[in-house]
């Protein structure tokens, strides 16, 4: 029994102008990561190597038990993937691609399918150079979802979707949770999805992972604090990711919270007024800024 | 099919924080009656959109509280404990004293003085 | 690779699907096809002409079209993704992208020339001609096979576009030296066809480099790693 949905080990490529450096990635069956980072940090480069679509200079790729890009034929049987630069063919109905789609994958679930057409409020006959942006994204997680693929696989699937529309696919893909047996990485640069879904974080920036924590801890270490300065000092305290000064008023954020953060903080000359947990984005921003 | 959970992620309380209070609640006016199974974790996940990683944690917090009790192989059920009622009260009392508490800190209040403030109010 | 051959049914899959997509298309050329045959074969010289000069474009016509639709579009219109997410590699693809567009050209044009050749010998035309008719339509095939390699190693419309400009320039120059060669014009006007060395040797010449051209796409082609 393997128990990772997927494992990267010590994998770089090397291109002109960006380097993805030494990625060692892995995420336990049943489980759903979420890959965050700017546009250009490397999330796009990491998923194609992922599905054997570019071949790392170096290191080795695993997905459900199939090595890559050597077995991705196997692989892809049971991986199912979904980009935001994926486009079906317009001149084709939706009907013509689930058709396609059935005849290559004996798992592709009909009832299924026409389930989710109902619920994304898809036509099946409708040409795919008449739908809309959003509709497309729908039409291609649909493609995806019928099939109830092992390891899913999702290249921003919300970016460029309205609210309501975005609902629907977090609504679909909260579905999976349902069975322990599959998993998902899904990247995307809106981390109020990944917050809610991901039970692992992966931060990448410029090609290097910054973190790969489950999620729970991850948000609880960070903390903010909003403190009074008394003395004129540029006092500096352990454990802070960045303090900006004021006047008498400093912002503190620290990646160590603890319980009595806020205790060596008045021993650091630290008068706390406040403490705030912080969301996913704020903890990217002062992570991303950090690391550069 | 629904647990009547509302999250809410512009809360600042954390998701899982939000899931121990409200099934706390839920038990505490008695909706949820003693010995009622649980939704399973990943049901529960799936129902509220939210990751299997959080509903374990306040599963977890919601047993260390007494409030479930999870049994090997069978799930969590609503705890049967004759003094749960009482029990949840108490522990909501503290809470609300921690509140009061981060006010007075705000307030620049000195230990001594939260005391007496407390006082006051109980005459 | 070795998957190549193993992942047959994928590659007759992908063969399919871009029939289903050519088909429509095909079937307006062919319409077309019959047309201009037709007017070839009212066999007086003014008509012969005008459907001679039709002929030529419309064969370069659908090889054009089924080398930027199928290939460079594919990229273009961002199909691709949604293909190679498919159990496939990209050799299987690539492969599967040669084949359906030599099937999806090589057949119309064999069916153009052979009805072609059928209205020569059916009508008062002089089968002379023969030999320039199919030298001519062997050149155009060749020449497609010089864009459709270039479509499918670069996928790109600027190379793709310019290969067809330059081969479908010299095609003129290839006629004007066909009909300059006595070996050619002075048997044009006989009653029959009549192949000599000359004739012969460009024929055989013309097919060898259009095998080459496609070998060396399928080599090249199976060297490439990164498609996207």
């Amino acid at each position: 029994m393997q128990q990772f949905a997927f494992e990267m080990q010590d994998v770089s490529i090397r291109y002109p102008h960006f380097t993805l450096d030494n990625l060692n990635l892995s995420l336990p069956k049943g489980q759903v990561m979420g890959l965050v980072g700017v546009n250009g940090a490397g999330k796009s480069t990491t998923i194609r190597i992922l599905m054997g679509l570019i071949k790392p200079d170096s290191g080795q790729v695993k997905a459900l038990g199939y090595d890559l890009p050597k077995q991705q034929v196997a692989a892809k049987y049971e991986i199912g993937f979904a980009s935001d630069d994926m486009r079906l063919y317009k001149t084709q109905t939706l009907q013509w691609h689930m058709d396609f789609i059935r005849s290559i994958y004996p798992a592709f679930d009909t009832a299924y399918a026409a389930d989710l057409l109902k619920r994304f409020d898809l036509l099946a006959e409708q040409k795919i150079k008449g739908l809309s942006h959003g509709q497309r994204v729908k039409a291609c997680l649909l493609l995806v979802l019928a099939r109830r693929p092992k390891l899913l696989v999702l290249d921003e699937p919300t970016t460029g979707l309205d609210p309501v529309a975005r609902e629907e696919v977090i609504s679909e893909l909260a579905d999976i949770l349902l069975d322990d047996e599959r998993s998902v990485l899904f990247s995307s640069h809106n981390t109020h999805d990944i917050e809610k879904l991901s039970d692992h974080i992966a931060f990448l920036d410029r090609g290097k992972l910054l973190t790969l924590q489950d999620k729970e801890s991850y948000l609880e270490s960070w903390g903010r604090f909003r403190c009074q300065v008394t003395m004129d000092n540029s006092a500096h305290v352990a454990g802070a990711v960045s303090i900006k000064r004021k006047g008498q008023i400093a912002e503190v954020i620290t990646d160590q919270w603890t319980q009595d953060y806020a205790t060596q903080l008045q021993a650091a000359g630290f008068h706390v007024l406040e403490q705030h947990r912080m969301s996913l984005e704020e903890i990217f921003v002062a992570n991303v800024k950090r690391s550069r | 099919m629904s647990y009547g959970l509302f999250l809410s992620t512009v809360d600042k309380k954390p998701m899982y924080l939000q899931i121990v209070e409200q099934i706390t609640s839920k038990v505490l006016i008695g909706d949820w009656p003693a010995d009622m199974p649980l939704p399973s974790i990943r049901e529960l996940a799936a129902d509220t959109q939210v990751s299997v990683i959080t509903v374990k944690r306040a599963y977890l917090e919601l047993e260390r509280a007494g409030v479930i009790v999870t049994q090997q192989g069978k799930g969590s059920f609503v705890s049967a404990r004759a003094d749960l009622n009482q029990e949840l009260k108490k522990q909501e009392l503290e809470q609300q004293v921690d509140v009061a508490i981060e006010l007075a800190r705000q307030l620049q209040l000195s230990d001594d003085e939260f005391v007496q403030v407390v006082q006051q109010r109980l005459r | 690779m070795t998957t190549a051959l193993t992942n047959l049914q994928m590659i007759k899959r992908l063969v399919i699907k871009d029939w289903e997509l050519a088909k429509k298309t095909i079937a307006a050329y062919m319409i077309a096809g019959i047309f201009t045959v037709g007017l070839m074969g009212m066999a007086t010289t003014y008509t012969f002409n005008i459907g001679a000069i039709l002929m030529i474009t419309l064969l370069i016509v659908i090889g054009a079209r089924s080398a930027i639709e199928l290939v460079v579009n594919e990229k273009k219109d961002q199909t691709l993704p949604f293909i190679l997410s498919l159990p496939v590699t990209v050799q299987d693809y690539a492969l599967a992208k040669l084949l359906s567009n030599l099937v999806l050209y090589f057949v119309p044009w064999f069916i153009l020339l052979v009805s072609m050749l059928v209205v020569i010998v059916s009508t008062p035309i002089y089968n002379g001609v023969i030999p320039l008719v199919v030298l001519v339509s062997m050149y155009i095939l060749m020449a497609y096979c010089f864009y459709l390699g270039t479509a499918l190693l670069s996928y790109s419309e600027g190379y793709t576009v310019a290969v067809m400009i330059v081969t479908n320039l010299l095609l003129n120059g290839f006629i004007i030296g066909l009909m300059w060669m006595p070996q050619i014009n002075q048997t044009m006007e006989a009653a029959s066809a009549s192949w000599n060395p000359t004739s012969l040797l460009i024929l055989a010449a013309l097919i060898a480099i259009s095998l080459a051209a496609l070998l060396l796409t399928a080599y090249l082609q199976k060297r490439k790693t990164s498609f996207l």
